[in-house]
């Protein structure tokens, strides 16, 4: 009996000892799982890290896309922590990849960036007066009137100020903002004749003091004054006119881009204009109210006075022609169009 | 005076140990209900992330979505089969996403535009019931004009 008293406080430090093993086991099971779940959150830190960094070069580079042949980087060392780099494809082609940081947490994400030099904008302008109009595109205007027959916006409108007058109404599929930033576009067109003149720009035949582009011509082109497009050959470039423009004829497949600095006539009565055309007027581009047109491209002007016309938002012949677009236009309103790609497909 | 406190301690053990016992059981059988489903959104929400087009059947509870493969769009389809959530390959095979799922709820339907909110909800078995639910915008969906 006295050999054996004691051996429940063995037991007892035995079954203590044998609990304690189990909760300690539990609780590294526990805090385990803790540093499992605290990976998991900072994966995700560091995914929105690197989204980040995607989203602010997005915000960024659209601007300054001349300047980014020799590629671009950037490092935020406070959070959200991530480094973008940016590798020019093309002219208008960018690959962004962005690393994110959280936590020991690397995550890392890359996209294709697609310059839309117009941040899709079909028309550009201070005060558009519009009839009969159809939109594909977003459209920015300080002012807005809509006349008579009803105006059709598949995209967004952007105006301070908008007028329905006499029984004029519109329709727009996107949203209608009313904060926006105002036009204040203006061409050098003096810088753009010493460019014309140090560079040997093509002079169209002069008749009758109006210059003639008719599609025979090597671009880029440039017409001091008065000028009519009758294109008779598809054409592809640049016409810089410092006078007015009347674009009588078109041939399917032309890639015009015209910048002029006086009032700009399209006088396309019925007919589809297919290519791509931009036009900027440093005064007013007007429609022949007659007929109907319909071209995909650009319109962009202090004043859009356009009845009876059909736009799609097309800005090929602008990227065709980046290198020699005057600086001001790449700057109305430049974004991206992004393609997030999946950097380890798991199937 | 150690008996009295091993059959205190020993009481309090065989007491709480079944108890325990059926807790961790019930636990365990959650949390792999849970791990199953978090599974099953995690590779929902990576797929469906790089998606350039979704089409979305909530009466079916499938999901169809295209990815681009060497400049093609290639189809892959999400459905549940009994407590199975299977994922078709272009191939025409299909793999398991994960099990446990009793049924996916799914909002909006039709086809989604860019902006739209997909809201996958899943719900585990029965044993476990619990549902995990997660929203996610496809980053390049077309569609429209814009």
């Amino acid at each position: 009996m006295t050999r054996t008293r004691g051996s429940a406080l063995l037991w007892l430090i035995f079954t203590v000892l044998l609990f304690t093993l189990i909760s300690c086991s539990l609780l590294k099971i526990a805090l385990g799982d803790l540093r499992v779940s605290g990976h998991l959150v900072n994966a995700e830190r560091a995914q929105y890290a690197a989204e980040a960094g995607i989203e602010y070069a997005a915000a960024i580079l659209p601007w300054q896309c001349r300047s980014l042949a020799a590629g671009w980087q950037y490092q935020q060392t406070e959070p959200p922590e991530f480094a973008v780099t940016a590798e020019a494809e093309s002219s208008s082609l960018l690959r962004i990849h962005a690393q994110g940081r959280a936590g020991g947490m690397v995550q890392d994400v890359e996209v294709l960036a697609s310059l839309r030099p117009l941040g899709k904008q079909a028309l550009i302008t201070q005060q558009l007066l519009a009839q009969d109009l159809t939109v594909t595109g977003h459209v920015a205007a300080d002012e807005v009137v809509f006349r008579e027959t009803p105006t059709y916006i598949a995209g967004d409108l952007r105006t301070a100020w908008l007028e329905e007058q006499d029984g004029g109404t519109y329709h727009c599929s996107g949203y209608l903002w009313g904060d926006i930033r105002p036009y204040a576009l203006e061409v050098d067109f003096i810088g753009l004749a010493q460019e014309a003149a140090l560079w040997g720009w093509t002079e169209p035949d002069c008749a009758g003091e109006v210059y003639q582009v008719d599609g025979s011509q090597v671009g880029p082109l440039f017409a001091p004054g008065k000028t009519a497009i009758a294109l008779q050959l598809p054409w592809e470039g640049l016409i810089v006119a410092l006078g007015e423009v009347t674009l009588q004829t078109w041939v399917p497949g032309s890639k015009v881009m015209l910048v002029a600095a006086g009032e700009v006539e399209l006088a396309g009565v019925d007919e589809v204009w297919e290519g791509s055309l931009f036009i900027y007027s440093g005064e007013k581009i007007y429609c022949d109210p007659g007929g109907q047109l319909q071209l995909a491209g650009c319109l962009v002007s202090p004043l859009l006075e356009l009845t009876g016309l059909k736009i799609t938002y097309d800005d090929q012949t602008v990227l065709n022609q980046l290198e020699l677009v005057p600086a001001e236009l790449l700057q109305v309103a430049p974004t991206f169009d992004l393609q997030w790609l999946e950097l380890a497909p798991r199937r | 005076m150690a008996v009295s406190l091993l059959v205190v301690v020993l009481t309090a053990v065989l007491t709480i140990l079944p108890w325990g016992g059926q807790g961790w059981e019930r636990q365990t059988t959650q949390s792999n209900g849970q791990q199953h489903a978090r599974i099953a959104m995690e590779e929902l929400v990576n797929e469906l992330l790089y998606a350039y087009r979704i089409e979305v059947n909530p009466v079916m509870g499938m999901i169809t979505y295209y990815k681009e493969n060497r400049g093609d769009l290639q189809r892959y389809r999400v459905y549940l089969l009994g407590e199975q959530l299977l994922l078709d390959l272009p191939e025409g095979t299909a793999v398991p996403l994960a099990s446990c799922i009793e049924g996916i709820i799914l909002h909006p339907a039709g086809t989604l535009y860019p902006g739209d909110v997909l809201t996958l909800t899943l719900q585990v078995n029965q044993q476990v019931r619990h549902e995990v639910r997660t929203a996610v915008v496809a980053k390049n969906l077309t569609g429209e004009a814009l």
